[in-house]
């Protein structure tokens, strides 16, 4: 006890130490301590450390610790859910039967221990090496005694993106823009490209562009980015100046996108995003699903964190709500639509349900650009101001990337479908190809064409288009096994067909991209088996150039 | 794409039943129907909403530990497989709560008996000295310790009244217990602590 203590009650006021004080110190805390009785208890605080160290305690106590210090990264997060998806089998409740035997193992490896231990205390007996394995030991291999180390490891396993046939490479989808290697380098002539491409898109012009197998990225009129980097673990793009919208469905083992403006490093861990750098150099991030950090370059020190929704300022650090320019920009990467059944979903023009964007009522038939409130007036269509160049990159000719493979036989797909089929077909198909001829609505035609042959698929005559779609879903919707079986549903049934090249290409390409590397090296033998001198075999050969041998 | 998230648990007749619509909202019905099905990003998403509700919960329940992020995994490798299963009698975060306190209540048994032994060892070794020279560290450390001497029914009840706001009701619900077993492990813990804070 402290000198507080001591204190004799003055002015008829009972006496108040160190008893009462521990007696009153949980209401103290909890703030229900009579006003009267709380002056008295802080009173006594003052003159009594042992009760401020006491009553200090009690309100830690009862606080509980900060829960700011639990908080977690958007990375570090992403590694945690992939160890949690690995440890999931592992946590699955053994059966009975599987458990009695776990039980009656350990029973047997005791019994064996102990028999062991007298053999090495028995002289005259057989020595340890030669005794016959026990074969109740081997029962012990069960799968519960082995995966904690694995778990802690399994981390550095590589992912889906793991072979260079996948990272390295990437593909235009649609659109028109101009390609060119890194500098001054020379123009890119095909429709696939690999990294340290630049890709500058001129006004009235925009580009589609798969990357990974993963990542599809729209760039607007006035776009210069270059793809910098590329590997299991980041994938880099240099944003100068425009507006590029990228949807990536990133798997946990993916890895993760940066893209770098002059001002800013956006890293996305799997998203619907856009980014814009305008004509000042400013950065503006928006955010329709997921949640992207924005970093500073030079330190990596984190700026903002944006969610869906928001379209963040970086300059001006202010946060306000998506817009209707960014959705239009996304909306090509939409691949979200109703579907029932064996039905594949496609989109179709409705902004995606998964997109966040305020305002927006939630009732799938008014989700519609049309219907996105505008805070401000809309601005002008975007007419950047063209940046003096000396170079002869937006000049001539070559200022157009060369056509997917696909489009010729699309075309006369599209024609020699509209000529055969009655008419209504033929309304419908035409209804499908104006949506195709436009980069910004051949997203759609997936759909359309999808419908048009549930119609009339039974049409023998029609059977390419199978192709078509396994084309068009493999570009905009990233779905890969429909893709594949909708290129095997075509060469079953025409094994001949003078487009069958085209189907055994795109079902190689289909199996990298989904990450199937060993799927896309029979594939890319099976390929060039048939065609050793087909229009495709310089690119298998560039991917897996192993492959020469089946020449 | 493929997910790659691990086949989840067969199809079960509580699958059936769909969840009861006044403890979940549209969205959470519609993520669950997802989750269950083994779609990654509904798994994400469902992870994302309430990691760090379960990681907190941990923190506050067995302080700073090395073995927090093991146990956040496990909690959700085990909500995950039991997912098929949730029947929606509750909201997300009470089975969830529900699930955490399952994974972690052996592990504070174990970890008290041993603490309790180790404690008593010291304080009969070392004195009151020793109990005055720990005074001069952190409060908050000091809190956090005498947490520790709290036994585990008593500190869960603790935590989850004044950490984490949940009511007597909600407690009960999540540890499978009556209300006046669940009143009466508050007033024991609130008396214990106010032993342990005053004695030291």
């Amino acid at each position: 006890m402290t000198q507080a203590d001591d204190n004799q009650p003055t002015d008829g006021a009972a006496r108040y130490g160190c008893l009462e004080a521990h007696e009153d110190a949980e209401l103290a805390v909890a703030d229900r301590l009579h006003p009267t009785a709380l002056a008295r208890f802080k009173a006594h605080l003052r003159g009594c450390s042992d009760c401020r160290r006491m009553h200090a305690v009690m309100d830690a106590v009862y606080r509980g610790p900060d829960p700011a210090a639990s908080g977690v990264g958007i990375v570090r997060g992403d590694r945690e859910f992939a160890a949690i998806l690995r440890r999931v089998p592992l946590e699955r409740p053994q059966p009975w039967p599987q458990r009695l035997l776990h039980t009656s193992g350990v029973v047997a490896l005791a019994s064996t221990a102990v028999a062991l231990v007298v053999t090495l205390v028995s002289p005259g007996q057989q020595p340890l090496e030669h005794m016959p394995h026990s074969g109740v030991t081997a029962s012990l291999g069960s799968p519960s005694a082995a995966p904690d180390h694995e778990v802690e490891h399994s981390g550095d396993e590589p992912g889906v993106a793991a072979h260079q046939a996948q990272v390295d490479y990437g593909r235009v989808i649609a659109g028109r823009g101009f390609l060119s290697t890194r500098g001054d380098g020379p123009p890119v002539l095909t429709d696939t490209f690999t990294v340290g491409t630049r890709f500058a898109t001129e006004p009235g012009q925009s580009l589609q562009v798969g990357l990974l197998g993963r990542i599809l990225a729209n760039f607007e009129a006035g776009t210069d980015i270059e793809w910098t980097q590329a590997g299991p673990a980041a994938l880099d793009l240099t944003l100068e100046r425009g507006l590029i919208a990228v949807r990536y469905e990133r798997q946990p083992e993916d890895p993760v996108l940066n893209i770098h403006t002059p001002s800013a490093l956006v890293r996305v861990v799997g998203t619907v995003f856009t980014v814009e750098v305008d004509a000042e150099g400013r950065t503006m991030v928006s955010v329709l699903r997921g949640e992207v950090e924005v970093l500073n370059p030079e330190d990596q020190a984190l700026i903002g964190e944006v969610q869906a929704g928001y379209r963040f300022d970086m300059e001006r650090s202010t946060y306000t709500d998506v817009g209707r320019t960014e959705v239009r920009v996304a909306m090509p990467l939409s691949n979200e639509g109703p579907g029932h059944g064996d039905v594949v979903r496609s989109a179709d023009g409705t902004i995606p349900g998964s997109w966040v964007v305020p305002g927006l009522p939630a009732a799938p038939s008014l989700r519609r650009l049309e219907n996105i409130l505008i805070p401000a007036p809309l601005p002008e269509p975007r007419e950047r101001p063209q940046v003096a160049r000396s170079d002869r990159r937006y000049a001539g000719p070559l200022a157009a990337a060369k056509a997917d493979d696909g489009q010729g036989l699309i075309d006369k797909l599209v024609r020699d479908a509209a000529e055969t089929r009655r008419e209504e077909g033929r309304a419908a198909l035409e209804h499908c190809k104006s949506l195709y001829q436009s980069a910004q609505s051949r997203y759609l035609s997936a759909r359309c064409l999808t419908r048009f042959m549930a119609e009339h698929g039974d049409d023998e005559d029609l059977v390419e288009g199978h192709l078509l779609i396994g084309i068009l879903r493999m570009d905009f919707a990233n779905d890969y096994p429909a893709a594949k079986l909708a290129f095997q549903t075509f060469l079953e049934r025409a094994p001949t067909h003078p487009e069958a090249e085209l189907a055994r290409y795109r079902l190689w390409l289909a199996n990298i991209e989904h990450g199937d590397v060993p799927g896309a090296i029979e594939r890319g033998r099976e390929y060039l088996r048939r065609y050793p001198n087909g229009k495709f075999a310089g690119k298998i050969l560039q991917r897996f150039p192993k492959l020469v041998s089946e020449l | 794409m493929t997910p790659t998230a691990p086949a989840f648990a067969e199809p079960t007749d509580a699958v059936a039943d769909a969840p009861h619509v006044e403890y979940l909202s549209s969205a959470e019905q519609f993520m669950l129907s997802q989750a269950r099905a083994g779609n990654p990003r509904a798994l994400r998403q469902f992870y994302d909403e309430h990691q760090a509700q379960v990681r907190g919960h941990l923190y506050r329940l067995l302080g700073p530990d090395s073995e927090i992020d093991d146990l956040v995994q496990t909690v959700f490798a085990r909500a995950f497989i039991a997912l098929p299963s949730f029947r929606g009698n509750s909201t997300l975060s009470t089975w969830l709560y529900r699930i955490t306190t399952n994974t972690t209540h052996n592990l504070l048994r174990q970890r008290f008996r041993r603490g309790r032994v180790k404690a008593a060892f010291q304080w009969w070794l070392s004195g009151r000295a020793a109990q005055l020279q720990a005074s001069q560290s952190d409060v908050r450390d000091e809190a956090g310790r005498v947490l520790q001497h709290l036994a585990p029914d008593l500190r869960e009840v603790f935590v989850f009244y004044h950490y984490e706001g949940l009511t007597l009701q909600e407690i009960a619900q999540i540890l499978d217990k009556p209300l006046s077993t669940i009143g009466d492990r508050l007033t024991r813990a609130r008396k214990r602590l106010h032993e342990l804070v005053t004695t030291t």
